[in-house]
């Protein structure tokens, strides 16, 4: 029978907080590769007559499509082959919830990203000729591009099948608000706004379509983020079944997030044109193409209504939201719903009323990114917790630890808290002790500034002495671990352990850059006893194990480390079998996995981990293993928004101290105090390589990041012009782990890549607001923003 | 497109006057590439890129007693390492220091910036400042003229098509003064000025004896501001002079560049600059 004994599940309940690897620092399995430029990207990579392709774009944001000729542009010499959508076997609409967006353009342009046509070629040159020589018909539309218009009556209608602009509408329903309202003796609104922002990875998008010898059989190389929802789209595209398919993921550049869509749609497109042409065709993108046709962060725009007692209890919060889902859905109905889920922050209140739509424009369609929904609404809660704190007179730790989550309490979902530890107020305390946070939160308020935004200063306008300013702001948040009620959260493991004691393992989540390979080499190699260093981590291929869903929602970890987990356990019980009649002990002998040997406690009895494998060789049991992890259910009332909606939670707490130039309006992040409960830690190095860049990415995100969209056309196009932080542009970041247990996970190790990133912009802007006195509701808090109180904008020839 | 390199300036300069206008000079070609990137249509004509880079003469520093001398292709890094430099030329190193990153100042030339002419090219202000000549070779010519008379329009520079700058030449200055040189980014690492200026002053009994001040990013090109200068010099110096002065420069950037998307923003900023600037100065 393929089952653990009970001697194992006990052997680790004794042994939680006694480990061998877990807790130490690991390099990642990859370190040595990439630092020394051996590591090989889908650009590396050759094929055997391959050819490239590029992609045919129209100069317009919205139209009809009435032709497209394409006779001229294959009359050039060394044009193999020019793709349009009649070449596609299978499926040509795709997306993930709604099928609305096509893999090759066939109707209608949605938005300034979408492709027409594919030139394959040999030749770079002749293939930007040949794109020029394609002719595309088509008819202007009106372009819709203030999305916060998408629901008027006269707006033009995107996909106008569905008759409204509406992507997805989420209602929470909780008490009742207008009670709530009554009970309240001070009731506030504001509305807060966020920008589309761009994942920036180092690495642009590539992908390899490689058909194979046998029939109808394709490899798919590439950047890819989520290898099996890339078959999925590729095989439907293709009119193929998922085995057909082989998507093997090379290593990846950087991701956050936007290596989904984008690639399988990329990969679809490859595939069809190797199967026209039967040779490699690689796509890869130039960082311009890769910032146009890319999906990006949700714009937010928010109004919240707040009640509160004049002792600082919140009473009521009645939340409208409006998110631009650009030309198509993607990822929108997902997004949207971890922001109903987190909308009133880590907060008790009575009675809530929220209401979140996402609606369709011409603008660059949004999907994930890390965060997911998250650093939107977090800006604006933590920065009403301070404004609330401000009014009723106490501090902005005050109305936290007042209304904060405490174990037992209840959600805006009306779910209760008693399943895991709740946090909240423990990272809180351990991000005020060790930023100071109360005695220069006090300092910086006795300073006074006023800035001018005149043209021409009066006198009296000048500012004399030191125009710079301190200020320190906090701002925490829950969040749900994995999928919750978005989708179903289980993943594999698959590893196998050789004669010799070497050891190969795979799992069904896919390494994005964020570790994951050693972590769960770690995982093993606790079980088993060996040095991770050693585990041999499999290259990702759809082929050599289960879909396991995507590496989204800071799950790997939490997920895959469970299915990790139970696939070593698997073997390390096989292994106690054969050692068992191999020595003729009893069966309840408690066996030590450490250091490469294995022991009987209270024995002399020991072997070498590679001996013992070699025994159960000799007698023929199977060493390779499944491992599995489903999550327990969830559960999500549709209608009022109610629900069980995430198995476990995690907490974090970020403080910013920040230097504001008044003259200028710049902002330098001095130093960012972060702390996180992410559950049991199990690579100490990589966790504090996530909180490092996920914080540099809230704080530009914070204060310089925007894609500017003008009439749907993305002006910034390069990270010339698209803004992201440098080593340069942040202080220090201290890290601090609160690691309390909880049932899931492996060891109780949950999610921190989120976290990280979702809560620094809110922290930054509440520090700013505390250095100047003045409050800001529109980020990023770019020099303009906060010199003149608005953003201005223009890319092109400014200075 | 074809790529040429030399060992000596006069083989350079015999190529570039048998292909003129043909070829483009390539230094650090941390600009050029990117227009070549770009298609700029004003490389359309060209068929040579020529390297000045194998060329020794072009890529060092001397100083003596009057002055120190700059080859026209020396990088960042090397005028960033020179003692002579840093000791004479301390706006100058200020502003080198904060161009790019390590790694565009290990390539990026003195020459490519002042020939690129940028708005923003980082360097111009504080040679503007310290009365920069500059040494302009061909086969049948050479001059030696001041910076500030072959600055002509963005992107222009009053160089031939077959000419190199081969030389920046700069008199030692009185190091009796106070200067300043102030950059304004959006970031702090690999950044673009918003706006720049490098200022020098030198007072005596709190009466102004010699005032210079020079701006980029705030006219189309960079420029030292001489009627201002010689209009204050002499004056008592006192915060209510440094609120005129800022005053009258903000005056001048709007009056000459007219109201643009970002004036609403860089008028008061650069009048607040300039006073915490100069008031720090003196
Ligand atoms: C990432 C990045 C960051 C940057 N940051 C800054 C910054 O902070 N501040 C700043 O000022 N600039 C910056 N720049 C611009 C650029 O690096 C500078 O302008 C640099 O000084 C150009 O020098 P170069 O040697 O690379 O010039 P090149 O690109 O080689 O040449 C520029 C132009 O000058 C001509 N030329 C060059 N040398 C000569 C010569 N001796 N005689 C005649 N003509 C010549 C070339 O033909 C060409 O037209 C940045 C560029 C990049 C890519």
């Amino acid at each position: 029978m393929d089952r653990k004994s009970e001697n194992v599940s006990n052997f680790y309940n004794q042994m939680t907080n006694k480990f061998n690897i877990v807790g130490k620092n690991f390099a990642r399995t990859d370190a040595y590769e990439k630092v020394t430029g051996r590591a090989r990207y889908a650009a590396d990579l050759t094929f055997p007559n391959m050819l490239l392709a590029g992609q045919k774009r129209v100069p317009t944001a919205h139209g009809k499509i009435l032709a497209i000729n394409t006779e001229e542009a294959e009359k050039l010499d060394g044009i193999e082959a020019i793709i349009t959508y009649r070449d596609i076997p299978g499926k040509n609409v795709t997306g993930l919830v709604q099928k609305d967006q096509p893999i090759l353009a066939f109707d209608k342009i949605y938005c300034p990203a979408d492709v027409v046509a594919i030139v394959v070629g040999s030749d770079k040159k002749v293939i930007d000729k040949a794109l020029s020589k394609i002719d595309i018909v088509y008819k202007e539309e009106p372009i819709l591009s203030d999305y916060t218009k998408a629901l008027d009556s006269d707006a033009p209608l995107i996909h106008p099948e569905n008759r409204s602009n509406l992507v997805v509408h989420y209602p929470l329903r909780k008490g009742n608000i207008d009670k709530g309202f009554r009970e309240s003796d001070i009731v506030i609104e504001r509305t807060y706004s966020t920008p589309a922002i761009e994942h920036a990875y180092i690495e642009p998008e590539c992908v390899i379509a490689v058909p194979d010898f046998r029939k109808d059989v394709y490899k798919i190389y590439g950047s890819i983020q989520n290898p099996f929802t890339c078959r999925r789209i590729v095989a439907e595209v293709m009119g193929l079944p998922l085995t057909k398919i082989h998507v093997i993921q090379n290593e990846l550049g950087g991701s956050f997030g936007g290596k989904d869509d984008t690639m399988d749609i990329l990969a679809a497109r490859a595939c069809v044109s190797s199967c026209r042409i039967k040779k490699p065709v690689k796509i890869l993108l130039s960082r311009e193409e890769s910032i146009i046709e890319s999906y990006k962060r949700h714009p937010y725009t928010m109004k919240y209504k707040v009640g509160i007692t004049k002792q600082g209890l919140l009473k009521a919060m009645k939340i409208d939201i409006l998110a631009d889902a650009g030309a198509y859905a993607s990822m929108s109905p997902f997004v949207t719903w971890r922001s109903v889920v987190q909308a009133t922050g880590p907060y008790e209140v009575e009675h809530v009323h929220t209401d979140i739509r996402a609606v369709y424009s011409n603008n660059p369609y949004t999907g994930a990114m890390r965060g997911f929904g998250s650093p939107q609404i977090i800006f604006a809660q933590e920065s009403l917790m301070d404004e609330l704190a401000d009014l009723i007179g106490i501090t902005p730790l005050e109305i936290r630890k007042l209304n904060g989550y405490k174990q037992n309490s209840t959600t805006a979902s009306g779910q209760v808290l008693n399943q895991h530890t709740v946090s909240l107020h423990e990272v809180i305390d351990k991000a005020v002790l060790e930023s100071g946070y109360i005695n220069k939160l006090k300092a910086n308020r006795q300073q006074t500034i006023d800035i001018s935004d005149h043209l021409y200063l009066d006198n009296d306008e000048f500012i004399d002495g030191d125009t710079t300013r301190t200020g320190i702001g906090m701002a925490c948040s829950f969040r749900g671990c994995s999928l919750g009620a978005e989708g179903i959260d289980a993943t594999g493991a698959l590893i196998s352990v050789q004669n010799d004691g070497s050891v190969y393992l795979i799992s069904g989540l896919a390494e994005n850059g964020q570790g994951l390979r050693m972590t769960f080499s770690m995982v093993a190699a606790e079980v088993l006893g060996i040095n991770p260093e050693e585990i041999y981590y499999l290259e990702q291929d759809t082929s050599r194990i289960a879909d396991g869903g995507p590496t989204v929602a800071s799950r790997s970890t939490l997920v895959g480390g469970e299915a990790v987990k139970d696939a070593a356990e698997r073997v390390r019980s096989r292994i106690e079998s054969v050692l068992t009649s191999f020595w003729n002990v009893k069966k309840s002998s408690k066996f030590i996995f450490s250091n490469g040997f294995i022991r009987i406690a209270d024995s002399k009895k020991s072997v070498s981990f590679s001996e013992a494998c070699k025994q159960a060789y000799l007698n023929g049991v199977n060493l390779s293993a499944y491992g599995w992890f489903k999550g327990p259910n969830v559960d999500w009332n549709e209608e009022v928004g109610q629900g069980p909606a995430y198995f476990t939670y995690v907490y974090g707490c970020q403080i910013a101290d920040v230097q504001v130039d008044v003259a200028s309006g710049k902002i330098y992040v001095k130093r960012v105090t972060a702390v996180h409960d992410a559950g049991k830690i199990i690579n100490p190095l990589s966790a504090l390589g996530q909180v490092y860049g996920g914080v540099t990415q809230g704080a530009g995100y914070g204060t310089i990041e925007e894609v500017i969209v003008k009439d749907a056309v993305i002006e910034n196009i390069n990270l010339d012009e698209y803004l992201i932080p440098t080593s340069m542009d942040i202080g220090s970041i201290k890290a601090f782990f609160v690691e309390n247990p909880d049932k899931f996970g492996p060891w109780g190790g949950k999610s921190l890549g989120e976290p990280t990133l979702e809560i620094t912009a809110a922290a930054i802007s509440n520090a700013v607001a505390n250095a100047l006195g003045k409050r800001f509701y529109h980020l990023p808090l770019d020099l303009e923003q906060i010199k003149i109180g608005k953003t201005l904008h223009q890319i092109k020839g400014g200075v | 497109m074809e790529f040429v390199a030399f060992d000596h300036i006069h083989e350079a300069l015999s190529f570039l006057s048998q292909n003129r206008r043909q070829s483009k000079i390539l230094s650090g070609g941390t600009d050029l590439l990117i227009a070549l990137r770009k298609k700029d249509p004003s490389l359309n004509s060209v068929k040579y890129i020529l390297s000045l880079n194998h060329i020794p003469s072009l890529k060092n520093i001397t100083c003596n007693d009057f002055e120190c001398v700059i080859g026209g292709a020396t990088t960042f890094k090397t005028i960033l390492s020179n003692k002579g430099i840093i000791e004479n030329f301390p706006l100058l190193a200020d502003a080198v220091l904060q161009i790019g990153s390590p790694q565009i100042r290990n390539v990026a030339t003195i020459g490519g910036n002042i020939c690129n002419l940028a708005a923003c090219a980082d360097s111009i202000a504080p040679l503007l400042i310290y009365d920069a000549k500059v040494r302009i070779q061909s086969v049948d010519s050479d001059r030696v003229i001041p910076l500030e008379k072959i600055l002509i329009k963005p992107y222009t520079v009053n160089i031939q098509s077959h000419e190199i700058l081969s030389e920046v030449l700069l008199p030692l200055p009185d190091k009796t003064g106070k200067s300043c040189f102030h950059k304004l980014g959006r970031r702090r690492g690999v950044s673009i000025s918003r706006m720049s200026y490098a200022i020098y002053i030198r007072t005596e009994n709190s009466t102004l004896m010699d005032f210079r001040i020079a701006l980029g990013s705030l006219f189309p090109i960079p420029r030292r501001l001489r009627s201002l200068e010689n209009e204050i010099i002499g004056s008592e110096v006192n915060p209510q002079l440094w609120r005129d002065v800022s005053r009258k420069i903000a005056h001048q950037i709007v009056d000459e560049t007219g109201i643009r998307w970002s004036t609403r923003y860089k008028s008061p900023t650069i009048q607040q600059l300039l006073y915490t600037s100069l008031t720090q100065l003196t």
